[in-house]
């Protein structure tokens, strides 16, 4: 399997994951990354859907949305 | 002239973010005047995070702390909520804005205003319970050089569904959810970074930082193209 680089926020992994959609990456990574179930997702910074199959060399990230307490 | 720098919201982030600045502009910047913007009160409550050594207005209350421990800079307060009817009065032309608020509502007030302004420095701060962000938008010379804080990567600013507690006149109304001060403190250190690397390096900045307190890790995102 080959590369691909997953981020959400400060956080930053390049996982194995090419072949599953986002949807499958998403559910695995949610914690790993702390992906915010309101996220909207970007690659390469054009919104993608969740059944889209990742590719090697993809770079994915979750976009986090901007803190609101203070 | 010196610098005009309005410190908006003396909550968690913005009593933490104060004592550095002032510290740093009374040995670096002399000459800065520095506003400070509240409309809301220190509680007893808001001893788990917050610093303050006097019940009353947070604005005040922080600008007699700041002008006791540095009498040599310039500190006023505004002890008022930035509405629409007031923002044009407190946030004008050429200044930087440090936003310490809690709600969205108010972050796109003040980015509204900001692109009205033909240079303005803005630097916004938030957090989550582990993680927060700071959120850069700066204009030259009326072009926007960064996206403002509400865009296309953040539409939760640029169509805010919570409140801003001057419009509704209560307090009571905006939700108080769970804090650590903890993320206060490091999104407070992270503006002050922010800041010091426009003054230093030039309007030239990414938009986005993220930090999370759990893995240690902060990443800086440019949004424009």
């Amino acid at each position: 399997m080959s590369s691909v680089q997953l981020i959400s926020g400060a956080n930053a992994e390049s996982a194995d994951v090419a072949g599953k959609t986002l949807a499958e990456v998403r559910q695995a990574y949610q914690d790993v990354l702390n992906i915010d179930p309101r996220a909207e997702v970007r690659l390469g910074g054009k919104p993608v859907g969740p059944d889209y199959v990742l590719q090697e060399g993809d770079q994915v990230e979750f976009i986090k949305v901007a803190g609101a307490k203070g | 002239m010196g610098m005009d720098i309005k410190v908006v919201g003396i909550g968690g982030i913005g009593t933490w973010l104060l004592p550095p600045l002032a510290r740093f502009l009374t040995f670096s910047h002399p000459d800065t005047q520095l506003t400070l913007i509240d409309g809301d009160a220190f509680e007893l409550k808001n001893r788990e995070r917050q610093v303050f050594n006097t019940i009353g207005n947070k604005a005040q209350v922080h600008t007699e702390m700041l002008r006791d421990s540095f009498p040599e800079l310039d500190v006023q307060a505004v002890p008022e909520y930035l509405t629409s009817e007031n923002i044009a009065l407190h946030v004008s032309d050429q200044s930087w804005i440090l936003l310490c608020v809690d709600n969205h509502a108010t972050r796109k007030l003040i980015s509204d205003r900001s692109e009205e302004l033909e240079n303005v420095r803005l630097i916004s701060g938030g957090n989550e319970l582990t993680d927060g962000s700071v959120h850069v938008f700066i204009r030259e010379n009326g072009q926007n050089l960064t996206l403002p804080l509400g865009n296309e990567y953040h539409t939760e600013v640029a169509f805010p569904e919570d409140r801003n507690p001057g419009e509704v006149g209560c307090d009571e109304l905006v939700t108080h959810e769970p804090q650590l001060l903890f993320t206060n403190f490091q999104i407070a250190a992270q503006m002050l970074s922010r800041f010091y690397a426009i003054l230093t390096r030039g309007n030239d900045q990414d938009e986005d930082l993220y930090c999370d307190l759990i893995t240690g890790n902060c990443r800086s995102i440019r949004r424009r193209r």
